[in-house]
């Protein structure tokens, strides 16, 4: 990046006014830290956007309300019922990357190797664009494609909602890699709802090894209402598993990555399950 | 076992240097960098293979702020080696400065010195080249078939010591070795093991990396000052590159971040000195982690073949280890490593019937040069891999069959004399050897008894034990040089200066301690220097495990002979005999009681008041010997036979270094040496695509663990008595990467039955045979 100014706004109205004014030439910043994984080498003017009391976390009516610019160390540290983002903080490269890190910047702009997008559409979080007027969406829709392109001028990303688990609820995450400082190979989570024994709802999504990070609708659909077990998991994952394009990084084949996948998501499926039964 | 009681040797004393660096004041080649010094940076060659027709630099000498450009038409054309080795050189002359013809993608283009580095990166983005593309030769078994394209087909190119040597045959170097009879060993055998295996591109990974600075001085001296594990071979070669007189060259050896043998390299001092010469101001060079691991050097890789015969008995009958190595764009070590192959281990272990054949070839890939193992590395992959299916094909248990054939105290073997560093070696008998005590050691903290065969696992998850007996060598014998010199102040202290060169193994501490033990003071007493041309004494510099072993011995030379004029004076000074006096605690006292003088008046005495003279002299060492260290080393790993995926347990190492001559660095050593091995097991792999270009050059990418992977480790250090050592020591620093590769692959295969014979054990890998059934067809990997 080739920044060539740094405003520093401190309320949300004066970041929206500069960014909209400097247009394609400003950039917001908030961690940095993919900003060394950009290749954009026009001029740009760093707009910090740490000072707009966008950092916090509050359950609200079931909810978690996630401002944008709260650090992945705040979610590892966070505690309070039926939070599941610090299993995920914690696979986050290290401390320091974490302490830096936003959850709204690694939603923003999406890598192969990002962490929290693949939560996110497990939990069907939702995610709040303030512009002119403040827009909702779902998970699904905001990672259809790089999420930064649903941003106009003057848009910001200001919070993430992510409901609480709940009781019959589980979820788990898993990041494959060679090392703790690893890009992920292979992530998948996945979240499920137990009703009278069966499986009420499910979503499971998978990132790294596909070029985005998608739901397995396939695999979902051929789990509601089924029981839950290994047996109903891998035939989810058989019915699943070829509905998404597999891409083998850091020297794996495809043939390997749709493996792992295959392996990991029973795996994710399972753990969810437990926690689901209360075990 | 240790035979004395020391006083400052065999102790963890702190680090000389432990608080200087600890406070990060200024000990690097990049601290010194002046405020008003050219930047340096190279244009790489796009193409593995090619030649340049046409080079135009015209609008990049003409852009502001660039003060130089080269290229192999404005400098001289001197054919030479890049290889820290003694002269004259084992390794092939076959490089320029600069070259028409670009052997590797990466290779030396044209350089620019510029005010700023953005200068210096637009500056090249002008110049303007154009290539004829030739195919490369990008695999080992490719390089020396009829028709391969020759990557050395310059006329200049040569051995300058009497080895096999064809270029246009892509062969940069080999050698053969028969003992006994292999073929009729095999035919004695009961059982024999005959199998392939791949030892794959590694990189030393040394945090600091490659950096150079040079300046003229006001004589029209060069001072390089750069970080260097071989000052003095750095000198010769500068020069020789220059055509220059070494007179005319100073190298100076700051603290270094980290070597492992890739800086026994000549990599930039030749540019920046010609950089500095033509532009007489301070120039400054430093790789990117991508030159790093693409132009500086790598492990070589190997493609081996091992042979075994063995009676039920456990009698081994023959052994033969074919490796062919791929030295890539030049042949810098090529010769020695691949010897190293054959003589670091096939001592080993008992047999009569030996057969040794090393062939290193060139390919248009990253240079292979001198990296930790030093070829011992990859042998021991081959030949420790190659003892368990041994143990399995004879029903034997691994570490019994490793226990009875194993080499021990007083025996010798005729691979010392076979084959030495590019030449015959010597021979020697082992003088101190507890391997049998390493082996003990490390199978009780193992719990080697709960080893199972892997057919008793089941479920997912299964577990498996392996291990592997190593040996090195302490220095090359009748070849490698140290010298220090030691001089008295007026305080009692004493200046100890040394060529021997501390890459971060703590190696100043181990001499001073030497040191200060012989004089009979305090480590604090001694000042160390090292190293710098102009200053210190010639030393061939830090490898081939020599520091300890060599220059500790030349340490302990001088300190013998200051010593001696130190109890002259105390004599003169207490009016009796010197063979009277000893010294104690920084004093000349009587043996007997009743007088005593402090080193401080002896030194005040020699300077200012009788018989005046400098106490102080200069000793040089050649050592005869290269004694081995051993260990036995044992990991247990966890295998997911879903995904392959490898986990290591815990790892146990027990070395045998002679005297740890500072316990805790010597511990140190094996722990990263161990650390090293892991990773390069399991994770660190040059990605290359089909054109020759590395598609992972970076620490994002190219995975090393770090403190958080670190599996639980134990360090068991056996003590023995070397005596040709100084004080009992032998060396530390290489043996403890040899040892990962094949015990984590034994331990994979008695995990799950997965017998892995290519680095790195990736958990494709390791799925792919589990899905084979335990063996894959064998591919020669990266």
């Amino acid at each position: 990046m080739n920044y060539i100014d740094f405003k520093s706004p401190t309320g949300l109205a004066e970041a929206r006014s500069m960014l909209k004014e400097l247009g394609d030439r400003a950039s917001p910043v908030a961690g940095s830290t993919l900003h060394v994984f950009l290749r954009d080498e026009s001029p740009k003017v760093a707009v910090d956007i740490l000072r707009l009391g966008l950092s916090g976390i509050r359950l609200m009516n079931g909810e978690y309300h996630i401002g944008a610019t709260t650090t992945v160390s705040d979610l590892l540290e966070h505690r309070q019922p039926g939070w599941v983002l610090d299993r995920v903080a914690k696979a986050f490269v290290t401390q320091p990357i974490r302490n830096m890190a936003t959850i709204g910047g690694s939603a923003v702009r999406v890598f192969p190797w990002s962490d929290l997008p693949i939560a996110l559409l497990a939990l069907n979080a939702d995610l709040v664009i303030t512009g002119d007027d403040e827009r909702v969406m779902a998970a699904p829709k905001f990672f259809e494609t790089q999420p930064f392109h649903h941003l106009q001028p003057g848009d910001l990303l200001t919070s993430v909602r992510v409901p609480a688990l709940g009781a019959g609820q589980g979820f788990a995450y898993h990041k494959d890699r060679r090392t703790s400082t690893d890009f992920s190979r292979c992530t998948v989570a996945a979240w499920l709802a137990l009703e009278e024994g069966r499986i009420a709802d499910v979503r499971i999504a998978v990132g790294a090894a596909v070029p985005m990070p998608r739901r397995m609708e396939a695999a979902e659909e051929a789990l509601k209402g089924a029981r839950p077990g290994p047996a109903a998991f891998a035939k989810a994952v058989e019915a699943g598993i070829d509905t998404l394009r597999w891409k083998g990084l850091h020297g794996i084949s495809d043939e390997f990555a749709r493996h792992l996948a295959s392996v990991l998501i029973v795996d994710v499926l399972t753990q969810a399950h437990e926690e689901a039964k209360g075990a | 076992m240790s035979k004395r009681k020391f006083n400052v040797v065999n102790k963890p004393l702190r680090k000389i240097d432990a608080m200087t660096l600890a406070l990060g004041k200024p000990s690097y080649v990049g601290d010194f960098k002046p405020n008003d010094a050219l930047i340096i940076k190279m244009l790489g060659s796009p193409h593995a293979h090619a030649r340049i027709t046409s080079i135009d630099i015209s609008e990049a000498e003409k852009m502001p702020g660039v003060h130089c450009v080269l290229y192999y038409g404005n400098v001289p054309r001197i054919v030479h080696t890049t290889a820290g080795q003694g002269y004259p050189e084992p390794s092939p002359y076959d490089t320029f400065m600069f070259d028409s013809k670009m052997r590797f993608v990466g290779d030396r283009v044209a350089a620019v010195a510029a005010e700023t580095e953005k200068i210096a990166e637009a500056a090249l983005k002008v110049i303007r080249v154009e290539y004829e593309v030739l195919p490369p030769v990008l695999r080992i078994q490719d390089a020396m078939k009829d028709g391969a394209p020759i990557v050395h087909d310059e006329p200049e190119a040569r051995a300058v010591i009497p080895v096999p040597y064809e270029p246009k045959k892509n062969m940069a170097a080999q050698v053969d070795m028969e003992i006994g009879e292999l073929e009729k060993g095999l035919a004695e055998a009961d059982e024999v093991v005959d199998f392939q295996y791949y030892n794959h591109y590694g990189q030393h990974c040394p945090i600091e990396p490659h950096v150079s600075m040079a300046h003229v001085d006001r004589e029209n001296r060069i001072i390089i000052t750069t970080s260097t594990q071989v000052p003095f071979h750095c000198r010769r070669i500068v020069a020789q590159t220059l055509d220059i007189p070494v007179r005319q060259v100073r190298v100076i050896k700051p603290r270094i971040g980290g070597g492992f043998g890739v800086k026994q390299e000549i990599v930039l001092e030749d540019v920046v000195a010609m950089m500095a010469l033509r532009t007489k101001r301070p120039v400054y060079w430093e790789y990117t982690r991508a030159e790093e691991f693409v132009s500086s050097r790598t492990r070589h890789p190997m493609l081996m073949r091992l042979r075994m015969g063995a009676k039920k008995d456990g009698t081994i009958t023959g052994i033969g280890l074919d490796c062919l190595s791929n030295t890539g764009w030049n042949g810098s070590q090529g010769l020695t490593v691949v010897c190293n192959s054959g003589s670091k281990m096939l001592p080993l272990y008992r047999c009569d019937n030996i057969h040794f054949n090393g062939t290193v070839v060139y390919t248009n890939l990253p240079a292979g040069g001198a990296y930790r193992g030093y070829g011992a590395t990859q042998a021991a992959f081959a030949f420790e891999s190659a003892m368990d299916e041994m143990a399995d094909k004879i029903g034997m248990d691994p570490l019994e069959f490793r226990s009875m054939n194993h080499i021990k105290s007083g025996d010798t073997s005729p691979v010392f004399r076979a084959l030495g560093e590019g030449r015959e070696g010597v021979d020697q008998a082992i003088t101190s050897c507890e391997l049998a005590r390493c082996i003990k050691a490390g199978a009780r903290e193992i719990g080697w008894k709960r080893r199972k065969p892997h057919t008793a696992k089941k479920g997912r998850y299964r577990r498996g034990m392996g291990m592997a007996c190593l040996m090195q060598g302490s220095a090359i014998p009748e070849i490698d040089m140290g010298a220090a010199t030691l001089k008295m102040n007026e305080d009692g202290s004493f200046n100890l200066l040394m060529g021997a060169t501390d890459l971060g193994t703590g190696s100043d501490t181990v001499l001073a301690q030497i040191a200060a033990e012989q004089l009979g003071t305090t480590l604090d007493q001694i000042i160390v220097y090292s190293s710098d041309t102009d200053m210190t004494p010639f030393d061939v510099g830090a490898y081939a495990s020599s520091t300890t072993y060599l220059s500790g011995q030349a340490v302990q030379n001088v300190a013998q002979k200051v010593r001696k004029q130190i109890l002259k004076v105390g004599a003169d000074m207490l009016d009796c005999k010197a063979s009277e006096l000893t010294v104690e605690d920084a004093k000349v006292i009587k043996k007997q009681g009743g007088g005593e003088v402090s080193f401080s008046e002896i030194a005040l005495h020699s300077m200012y008041s009788s018989n005046q003279f400098q106490i102080g002299d200069i000793s040089s060492k050649i050592v005869h010997h290269s004694p081995p260290p051993f260990a036995a080393h044992f990991a247990e790993v966890e295998v997911d036979t879903l995904t392959g995926a490898v986990r290591v347990i815990k790892y146990v190492a027990a070395a045998d270094c002679g005297t740890p001559i500072h316990p805790k660095l010597a511990e140190g050593q094996v722990e990263g040496a161990v650390m090293n091995g892991i990773c390069y097991a399991l994770t660190e792999e040059y990605l290359f695509n089909d054109k020759g270009r590395m598609l992972n050059p970076n620490f994002g990418d190219y995975k090393l663990y770090t403190m958080s992977d670190l599996p639980e480790m134990k360090t068991i250090l056996v003590p023995s008595y070397e005596k040709t050592g100084p004080y009992g020591a032998k060396s530390i620093a290489e043996i403890g990467i040899n040892g990962p590769l094949p015990a984590i692959a034994n331990a994979i295969h008695n995990a799950c039955g997965a017998r892995i014979r290519t680095g790195p054990f990736t958990a494709e890998k390791v799925w792919r045979s589990l899905q084979a059934g335990g063996e894959l067809p064998f591919e020669e990997g990266h």
